[in-house]
């Protein structure tokens, strides 16, 4: 970052530029309007079954026409971003506010600490995450809340490794050792000195963290755990409509599809861009 | 403060290193005590061992470090924080890196001065802004709203030096303070250490490469070469009776620059 101090403000700004209104930040920007107005963009309820219209196709009424249960598809691919985003979201940063803390302590401390840890998350990482969250959702029953707790459980790992291999550096710094002489106690220093300096490669991963946990939301709801039919979610709105693709009735499937793939599509795309933004 | 017999040994995969040396040195309070080797003589280690703030792998095998009559390397690590910046504190060679970037240079004095005393943020600020001025700091209020990156080599050289005196320690160590500056900027900073450490009637422990320097600041000098004090006493009887081969060097050497 020590970058920016020789840029003039005109050319710092057109990087922000760069950043904010760049396509994936848009689309992302247009998911976050979608979830948080969803009722004010469309005049149906999302879980109200209206069977005289069941399977309509797209039309000026419907845009994205209405699913085996006469649902209007729009409007459920809205508010199906409020939980979709919301899951993923809300799991990557408990698994960050668990695994950050833990992985910088064990990056500076060394030693048993850092040994146990690491081959802790080893284990956890070994597993076949799909199968491992079927496992969990038979033993503790599916709800959104398990749906976070899993999730988040597979993204403290990744960030206690990532945090840690960034620490290490850091405490062979001299301004960690400055610090250590000023008379900081190893819990002040980890806290004041190590860990706001591992939040860039944090930020990276946390769009990338996030589109896959819309996948696994999406994917698990898909097979019946996490969120229910009739509750609107991109996952569970595919696996109502599966059926009917074969008959010709594709959009009830497509529509929440594509969202889930443009939501994931343009997380990556934005952690691309924070990478570039942090290199030039 | 006083070291007796210190020998530390960097171990490496299968075979150690001795980089200090069955080290004997003593520094009465209030004095300045100069010591002066080739780099890699392991200077720097031995301030870092008084501090017992070695990288992990290097230890100390034998020896005492005495502050007041108690010996540290005996201390619980909770009792050697508290000593360390409050009793003892140390000024590095490359300031700039010595400083955290996400911070900005006032939260960090203010944040060393907070972990040894009760205060509000305010009050500390405020010690910082009174110290930053007494360091000749032109405009102390905005320098303490920089961050490192924006502060120059003499800036941060000061930056670094509030830090080392906010809690006002009895011993400084200072780790070739200078010799990353400019001539000039060299003049200048090393005039207000000394006015500060004298001023505040602080011991020092003034590591450099530079003997002439040494010699015309401090009253005893200390000779390490290859992990070894060679050579230790008053300045007048080192520069006029050198015993040591190296220290005769020393003195050539720097005769020569003249």
């Amino acid at each position: 970052m020590g970058h920016s101090g020789g840029q003039t403000g005109v050319a710092r700004r057109q990087r922000w530029r760069g950043l904010f209104l760049s396509p994936p930040a848009i689309i992302l920007a247009v998911f976050v309007a979608a979830a948080l107005f969803a009722p004010f963009l469309t005049p149906y309820d999302p879980v109200t079954p209206f069977l005289a219209e069941r399977l309509q196709p797209p039309s000026f009424l419907h845009w994205f026409g209405t699913d085996s249960l006469g649902m209007d598809v729009f409007t459920r691919v809205l508010y199906a971003t409020r939980i979709d985003l919301s899951v993923a979201v809300a799991s990557v940063l408990l698994g960050i506010i668990i695994g950050a803390p833990v992985g910088a302590l064990a990056g500076y401390a060394r030693g048993w600490l850092d040994d146990v840890l690491m081959r802790l998350t080893e284990i956890m990482q070994a597993f076949p995450q799909i199968l491992f969250a079927m496992a969990l959702f038979a033993a503790v029953g599916s709800s959104i809340w398990h749906l976070i707790l899993i999730l988040a459980f597979f993204n403290v790992p990744v960030y206690l490794r990532m945090v840690r291999s960034s620490a290490l550096p850091l405490r062979e710094s001299e301004f960690v050792l400055a610090a250590r002489c000023a008379g900081h106690s190893t819990l002040s220093l980890v806290i004041k000195h190590i860990l706001p300096n591992t939040l860039v490669p944090i930020f990276s991963q946390f769009s990338l963290s996030t589109a896959y946990a819309i996948q696994m939301v999406a994917g698990l709801s898909f097979i019946g755990l996490g969120v229910h039919i009739p509750e609107a979610e991109w996952g569970s709105m595919i696996n109502l409509g599966a059926g009917y693709v074969i008959f010709g009735k594709w959009w009830p499937a497509f529509f929440p599809g594509m969202a889930a793939f443009v939501a994931s599509y343009a997380l990556h795309g934005l952690s691309r861009r924070w990478k570039e933004f942090l290199v030039t | 403060m006083a070291i007796k017999g210190l020998t530390v040994e960097i171990r490496e995969k299968s075979r150690t290193l001795p980089v200090v040396r069955n080290a004997t040195l003593s520094l009465a309070s209030g004095r300045w005590l100069g010591l002066v080797g080739e780099s890699g003589a392991g200077k720097s280690i031995l301030a870092l061992a008084i501090l017992r703030l070695l990288p992990p792998s290097a230890a100390i095998t034998s020896g005492r470090v005495l502050y007041n009559e108690c010996d540290l390397l005996k201390l619980s690590d909770g009792e050697m924080e508290k000593l360390r910046g409050q009793d003892i504190s140390v000024v590095f060679q490359n300031a700039v890196a010595a400083l955290n970037p996400l911070f900005t240079a006032g939260e960090q004095v203010a944040d060393v001065y907070r972990t040894h005393h009760r205060a509000s943020k305010r009050e500390a600020q405020q010690k910082v802004v009174e110290l930053f001025a007494a360091l000749g700091l032109s405009d102390p209020e905005s320098t303490a709203r920089m961050y490192p990156h924006q502060l120059s080599g003499g800036m941060a050289q000061r930056v670094m030096l509030a830090m080392a005196l906010i809690c006002s320690p009895r011993l400084l160590i200072a780790d070739d303070p200078t010799s990353t500056l400019d001539a000039t900027i060299q003049a200048q900073v090393l005039d207000i250490l000394l006015d500060q450490v004298s001023r505040r009637r602080m011991s020092m422990l003034l590591i450099s490469r530079d003997l002439r320097l040494v010699s015309v600041l401090c009253s005893q000098i200390a000779v390490m070469q290859a992990g070894e004090i060679v050579e230790a006493g008053p300045v007048g009887e080192i520069l006029s009776r050198p015993v040591h081969p190296y220290t005769k060097q020393l003195i050539e050497d720097a005769e020569l620059n003249v």
